[in-house]
């Protein structure tokens, strides 16, 4: 178990350069937490419990810390972001490797593969890329606050495989049909992706209230865009056209998001005296506020 | 206001008197405030260690190691001279505070 709380901590504090004072630090926290822990255990807690109790009591470590300690490693940043920047520049350069053979080989048995190679891998590549790059970096991303991942996973998740369902449906219906507009109607699978990743996140995180509130309002948001983009589009035809009103509707949803939640997860800081900024209030526990994968 | 919301506003105060007793460290503390409020004070590790960075800023507590006890050192704490000139102006103001709301709230007008 203390490798666990060990590895909680680094994670926790991986950005911050590595002072005596946040070792120490990070040490006094390691030896609180074992004692909740064993505490929690005493009471016939389960290992899990146990362990999620304690994360709670703990709340934002961070907060502990006065800023002046709390300085950003510039080398870790930089260290991580090389990481990624040589992960998808391989992930690209096997992306057109896979590409530039299939397309050689086919110049090689005398067809012209490159239009069509370059149509069926290049957004499949782009989506996968967007996938990974949302499920393991923002993992570790520094912008990163409690509570904010699960529910941002469960979303990219449903996001993706809508996504995945809307290329898969579009390619066939286009191949074996001369509709002109397949591309355009089959932007319905997105607003209803979100509706259904939406609805999800409604069931998963049923005590957090405040978030309830959001996501009902952004639920009658989408179905008043699907029904405007339906009614629109079967009046005027224009369904080339039309299908750009989600993209505004993504818009809108982003802005209203980010000011809606953004001020959620930032709390006060120590110096202010407030000594509930470092507490983990109802909402914030109703809200799943420990990483289901720190429990794990 | 419920007495939890009225005892949150004197964490520093609380941890000083325990200080003041014998010195301590972050559990220990959170179970001695649970304990000794009957369990009505449920004050978290967080805000523990809020304090204890505050109050160690300003000089009222000074920090040591311990041994190492179930895997990791315990960093114990305890009030310096200044930390009890603090705590006796706090008590004292918590004394007059408390006389004049006895008055107000509970006393005959």
């Amino acid at each position: 178990m203390k490798e666990k709380f060990q590895r909680y901590l680094d994670r926790k504090f991986f950005v911050y350069f590595k002072s005596a004072k946040l070792n120490e630090y990070k040490e006094e926290l390691l030896s609180g937490m074992l004692e909740r822990y064993e505490a929690y255990k005493a009471e016939k807690l389960s290992d899990d419990e146990a362990y999620k109790r304690t994360l709670e009591r703990f709340g934002d470590v961070a907060a502990g810390m006065p800023a002046s300690d709390l300085r950003p490693d510039k080398r870790e940043t930089v260290v991580r972001a090389g990481r990624y920047v040589i992960a998808a520049a391989l992930y690209w350069m096997l992306i057109i490797t896979v590409y530039l053979s299939v397309c050689l080989l086919g110049n090689y048995a005398g067809q012209s593969y490159w239009g069509v190679a370059a149509k069926y891998t290049f957004p499949f590549a782009g989506l996968l890329f967007v996938c990974i790059a949302l499920f393991g970096g923002f993992r570790t991303s520094a912008v990163y606050k409690k509570g904010a991942l699960p529910r941002l996973t469960l979303a990219a998740a449903i996001m993706t495989v809508g996504t995945f369902i809307y290329l898969l449906i579009s390619f066939i219906v286009d191949s074996r049909s001369a509709w002109s507009v397949t591309w355009s109607v089959t932007w319905i699978i997105f607003p209803i992706s979100m509706m259904i990743a939406l609805l999800t996140d409604l069931i998963v995180n049923k005590g957090d209230n405040k978030a309830a509130k959001i996501v009902k309002i952004a639920l009658l948001g989408a179905a008043v865009f699907i029904a405007a983009y339906l009614g629109i589009s079967f009046i005027t035809g224009a369904w080339k056209i039309t299908w750009i009103m989600f993209l505004f509707a993504v818009i809108a949803g982003l802005v209203f998001g980010l000011v809606k939640l953004g001020g959620r997860s930032v709390k006060g800081g120590w110096q202010n005296g407030d000594t509930e900024a470092a507490d983990l209030g109802d909402d914030d526990k109703e809200a799943g506020g420990i990483d289901p994968d720190e429990i794990a | 206001m419920n007495a939890p919301d009225i005892l949150r506003g004197h964490t520093d105060t609380i941890i000083l008197n325990i200080l003041k007793c014998g010195d301590s460290y972050g559990y220990e503390i959170a179970k001695t405030i649970y304990d000794v409020s009957g369990g009505v004070f449920d004050i978290t590790e967080a805000t523990v260690y809020v304090a204890f960075r505050r109050l160690e800023q300003a000089g009222f507590i000074e920090a040591y190691w311990g041994d190492n006890t179930g895997g990791a050192r315990r960093r114990y704490y305890k009030i310096t001279e200044s930390g009890t000139e603090k705590y006796v102006r706090l008590a004292a103001e918590w004394q007059n505070a408390s006389g004049l709301l006895n008055k107000l709230i509970g006393g005959n007008l």
